[in-house]
């Protein structure tokens, strides 16, 4: 069964609840290069794993850091966020431990009023359209005007 | 003779525990008094609502004095209400009330009061009234009141390029045949207590 591991926050610490995106976990040893141990889906803000724990670090190894990765893909249409990578100086956190959290960086400024607005209005013709579609006026219907 | 004053002192005291509510005319609210004669409002008088007209519907959002507190985390109250009149029929209805701005963290809506009004006059007569629910009743130029299809409230808070704490607030309703009704949207949500709520009606 798939268990959280981390969850994707903003830079105010609120988690992103509609996040869809991918995480990729590696492992850095001392003397070699950093390496991809994990990846996965993130799914409404938390990324999960089977077990719910990080893979096994390898104790015959010298361990420097982890660092996780955080890929946005979605919702559809959203775009909000940037990529991340946070790296952390210590050891995987172990099985039931939850990894904490990374923050993402919004995507450019604070938006404006009018912007706003005008998202607003873009997002209700998106709706219609996709409604419409599926829920076409009957022939009849239109000939009635 | 003043009945609420009469209430008033009838409240209970410290021998007489039984409930004594009463209308506080001053402060227009209705209240009880406990057993230290310490005043617990129960609800204050409604006074006028102001709902400022939009392009779809007319919107008022206030901040309510009731506060929840749930495993140590506070919270605040807000009561959103607005009209929209769905009178051209259409298979999808849409209105955009506009949008809500948390500082921080997520709105969740914790209550739901809100009513559609259809025309049945050549139904069972009358108007019909039913919960905003994917049952709800409404009426064609038929003038005879049936069930929707689906018609909620929607909170939007993942458009565009827009942080999570735009919350894009719109009724959607959709039916295979065409539909028109009233609206009436009263709710109730949550955000984390002491954090900046802005409504700008759109």
């Amino acid at each position: 069964m798939e268990e959280r591991i981390f969850k994707v926050t903003d830079e105010g610490n609120t988690k992103i609840k509609p996040l869809e995106g991918t995480y990729e976990i590696a492992y850095k040893y001392k003397n070699e290069e950093e390496a991809k141990v994990a990846e996965g889906l993130i799914n409404r803000g938390e990324a999960s794993a089977i077990g719910g724990k990080f893979p096994d670090v390898d104790a015959s190894k010298e361990f420097e850091y982890y660092a996780l990765k955080v890929t946005p893909t979605g919702p559809k249409g959203w775009d909000a966020y940037a990529s991340k990578t946070k790296v952390v100086m210590a050891l995987p956190p172990k099985e039931g431990d939850k990894g904490g959290e990374v923050k993402l960086p919004v995507k450019g400024k604070t938006p404006t009023k009018e912007e706003l607005l005008k998202g607003l209005k873009d997002r209700k013709v998106s709706k219609y359209e996709e409604l419409k579609k599926k829920y076409p006026t009957s022939p009849m219907e239109e000939a009635k005007g | 003779m003043n009945i609420d004053k009469k209430f008033r002192r009838e409240a209970p005291t410290e021998t007489r525990q039984s409930l004594g509510v009463y209308f506080d005319r001053e402060d227009k609210h209705l209240a009880y008094l406990d057993q230290n004669r310490k005043e617990h409002v129960i609800a204050e008088k409604e006074g006028t609502v102001n709902l400022e007209l939009g392009t779809d519907a007319g919107s008022s959002l206030v901040k309510t004095d009731t506060t929840y507190n749930f495993g140590g985390v506070e919270y605040d109250t807000y009561r959103l209400r607005s009209w929209a009149f769905f009178n051209t029929p259409n298979t999808v209805q849409i209105a955009e009330l506009g949008y809500i701005y948390i500082s921080n963290g997520d709105m969740f809506i914790i209550k739901n009061s809100s009513n559609i009004e259809a025309v049945d006059f050549n139904g069972n007569l009358g108007y019909t009234n039913t919960p905003l629910t994917p049952e709800a009743l409404v009426d064609d130029a038929t003038d005879v009141a049936r069930k929707i299809s689906t018609i909620y409230l929607n909170q939007d808070n993942a458009v565009g390029a827009f942080p999570q704490n735009y919350n894009f607030m719109y009724i959607v309703g959709f039916d295979a045949a065409a539909f028109e009704c009233d609206v009436y949207i009263d709710v109730e949500f949550i955000v984390e207590k002491g954090e900046t709520v802005e409504f700008v009606v759109s």
